[in-house]
C-alpha cells in the first residue's frame, strides 16, 4: 500500500473510532441547525406574507441552509490545531525521519475528513431534495451535484492553505487557535454560510465576489442548487483558481520562514 | 468566604498568566470582536428583507442580539476556558488532583481559569448592550431594566448548566470532547427569538434543552406584555436544569475511573 493510501485509511479509522460522538455531533450540527434556520425563515416568510424572498422559496432556502453549513464543514476538514500543536510541543521533529513531505501529509489527512463529509453532504442533500422539492429530478441536477462536490473538494485545498497560514503563525506566537476561529467567522460571513449573499447590500457584494470566501462556499452551493448560470459558476471557479496559487505560495513562504525559527524542543 | 478568597486567587493567577502570552491575548480580543461584528451584521442584513422578526422590530431585535453577546462574553470570561479543559481532565485522569482537594470539585473545575482577554470583550459587550438600549424606541423603567439584567444573568448560568450537561457524558463516552461540538451547534438556538420555533422544536428548545430560555425569554419579558407564566416557566426550567446537572455530575464522578476514564 502506498503512503497516501495508508494515511487515508488511518484517518478514516480515526473518524469512525468514536461512533457515538460522531453521530450525535453529526446530527446536531446538521439536522438541528437546519431546523433552526428553517424555523427562522418560515417565520419571516409568514410575517411578510410572501412565498418568495430574494429569489428563494422556503424549500429552496431550507436546501441552502443544508448545503452551506455542510460546505464549510467540508472546507474545514480536520479541526483547528493540526500544525500549531506540533510546533508548540516539538512534534514537528518527526518529519525529519518520516519519509513524507509534512505539508503533503497534512493536506492528505485534511482532505480525508473533507472527502468523508462530502459523502455525507451528497447523501443528505439527495435525501432532502426529494422531500423538499416537488420538481422532477433531472439528469442536469445530478450533474450539478457531482460538479459541485468536485468544486468543494478543490476549494477545501484553498481553505487548507488559509488554515495553514493561521496555524503556521505558531512559529512566532504562543497560541493560534483564535486565528482559526477568526477565519471561520470571516469565511462564514463573507462566504454566505449565515445568509445567502444575494441578501447582502450591492456594494458589499461587489467586493466579496473577488474574495476567496464567496468562491469557496457560495460558488459550489449555488452551482448545486442551480441558482447560478454556467457563466457565473465558471467565474466563481476561476476566482477560486486564481486564489489557490496565491495562498499556496504564501504557505510555502511562511513555512520556510517559520522553519528557520523552529527550535525543535517545543516553543 | 473561603470560596470567594479562592476565587480571588484564581483571578490573580489568570491575569498574570494572560500577560505572559500577550500576542495570544490580543488575538483572542480580536476574535471576540469579530464574533460581535458577524452577529450584528447578520441581523442588520436580515432586516433588509423584513421589517419585523417574530413580532420584534429592528431596535428590539438589536437589544436581543446585544443581550446574547453579553451572555456569551460573560460565559467566555468566567467559564469557557475551564469547560474546554474538563473533558481532557476526565479523559487523562487529571481530575484526581481536584478530587483530593478540600473544595467542591465542580467549583474548582468550572471556575479555576478566568479569561482576562474576554474580560476586555465583556466591557465591549456591555457597551454594545447599553448602546442598543439607548436606541430602543419603546419606553422602560429602571425596575424593568434591572429585572431584565437579572434574567440575563440567570440565562448566563443556565448556559453554563447546559454546557455541563453536554460535557458530563465524557465520563462514559471516553472521548476527549464529549458532546461539546453538539452543544456549540445548538448554540445558534440561543441566537434566535424563541417565537420562531414551533411544534416539536419549540418543545425541545424551551423544555428539554432550554436554549431558548437563555436570552429570548428574558427579552420577551422585557419587551412585554407577557403573562407571569413565562417567568414561572423560566424559573422552573432553570431550577430543574440545575438539579439535573448536579445529579448528573455526581453520577459521572461515580463512573470516573481515574486515568483513561
Amino acid at each position: 500500500m502506498s503512503w497516501p493510501a495508508r494515511v487515508v485509511s488511518t484517518e478514516l479509522r480515526k473518524i469512525l473510532a468514536y461512533r457515538s460522538d460522531f453521530w450525535v455531533n453529526f446530527l446536531g450540527q446538521t439536522i438541528i441547525q437546519l431546523f433552526i434556520a428553517r424555523a427562522l425563515w418560515q417565520s419571516i416568510f409568514e410575517s411578510n406574507g410572501q412565498t418568495e424572498i430574494g429569489g428563494f422559496t422556503l424549500s429552496q432556502m431550507t436546501l441552502y441552509y443544508l448545503l452551506a453549513p455542510l460546505t464549510i464543514k467540508i472546507l474545514m476538514g480536520e479541526n483547528i490545531g493540526f500544525f500549531s500543536r506540533e510546533i508548540y510541543d516539538g512534534g514537528l521533529n518527526r518529519y525529519l525521519v518520516w519519509p513524507l513531505p509534512p505539508i503533503g501529509y497534512k493536506l492528505l489527512t485534511y482532505l480525508t475528513y473533507s472527502a468523508f463529509y462530502t459523502a455525507q453532504l451528497a447523501l443528505l442533500y439527495t435525501f432532502a431534495r426529494f422531500f423538499l422539492d416537488d420538481r422532477p429530478y433531472e439528469l442536469s441536477e445530478f450533474l450539478r451535484l457531482i460538479a459541485g462536490l468536485g468544486y468543494i473538494l478543490v476549494a477545501a485545498i484553498g481553505y487548507f492553505c488559509m488554515m495553514c497560514l493561521c496555524e503556521l503563525v505558531a512559529f512566532w506566537a504562543d497560541n493560534t487557535w483564535s486565528l482559526g476561529v477568526m477565519l471561520r467567522f470571516v469565511a462564514g460571513f463573507l462566504g454566505g454560510t449565515f445568509l445567502p449573499l444575494s441578501f447582502y447590500p450591492e456594494t458589499l457584494r461587489e467586493i466579496i465576489q473577488y474574495l476567496p470566501f464567496a468562491a469557496f462556499i457560495s460558488g459550489p452551493v449555488n452551482l448545486i442548487l442551480g441558482r447560478s448560470t454556467p457563466m457565473e459558476a465558471l467565474q466563481s471557479f476561476v476566482v477560486m483558481l486564481v486564489w489557490l496559487p496565491i495562498l499556496g505560495l504564501a504557505v510555502r513562504a511562511l513555512w520556510k520562514k517559520g522553519n528557520l525559527q523552529y527550535t525543535g524542543v517545543g516553543m | 468566604m473561603r470560596y470567594l478568597r479562592l476565587y480571588l486567587h484564581f483571578l490573580r493567577f489568570s491575569f498574570s498568566r494572560a500577560m505572559e502570552f500577550r500576542l495570544d491575548f490580543f488575538f483572542k480580543i480580536i476574535m471576540d470582536c469579530m464574533f460581535y461584528v458577524v452577529n450584528l451584521g447578520f441581523y442588520k442584513i436580515l432586516f433588509l428583507t423584513t421589517p419585523m422578526l417574530a413580532g420584534w422590530s429592528e431596535d428590539q431585535t438589536m437589544v436581543f442580539v446585544s443581550s446574547y453577546l453579553l451572555v456569551d462574553a460573560l460565559h467566555m470570561t468566567v467559564f469557557a476556558s475551564n469547560m474546554w479543559m474538563i473533558p481532557f481532565s476526565i479523559n487523562r485522569g487529571d481530575l484526581d488532583s481536584y478530587l483530593t482537594r478540600p473544595v467542591s470539585t465542580l467549583f474548582f473545575v468550572s471556575l479555576r481559569d478566568f479569561a482576562a482577554n474576554s474580560f476586555i470583550n465583556l466591557l465591549m459587550a456591555i457597551g454594545i448592550f447599553a448602546y442598543t438600549l439607548m436606541n430602543l424606541k419603546a419606553p422602560y423603567t429602571t425596575g424593568q431594566l434591572l429585572f431584565y439584567v437579572g434574567c440575563i444573568l440567570n440565562g448566563w448560568l443556565l448556559h453554563y448548566v447546559l454546557q455541563m450537561i453536554f460535557i458530563i457524558p465524557v465520563f462514559w463516552t471516553q472521548s476527549s470532547r464529549g458532546f461539546s461540538d453538539f452543544f456549540f451547534s445548538m448554540g445558534v438556538a440561543i441566537e434566535r427569538p424563541d417565537l420562531v420555533y414551533r411544534g416539536v422544536l419549540r418543545w425541545l428548545l424551551t423544555l428539554v434543552l432550554p436554549f431558548a430560555l437563555i436570552v429570548s425569554f428574558p427579552a420577551r419579558l422585557f419587551f412585554g406584555p407577557e403573562t407571569p407564566h413565562l417567568f414561572l416557566h423560566l424559573v422552573f426550567v432553570t431550577l430543574a436544569a440545575w438539579g439535573f446537572m448536579l445529579w448528573f455530575w455526581k453520577k459521572g464522578l461515580r463512573a470516573y475511573s481515574s486515568a483513561s476514564s
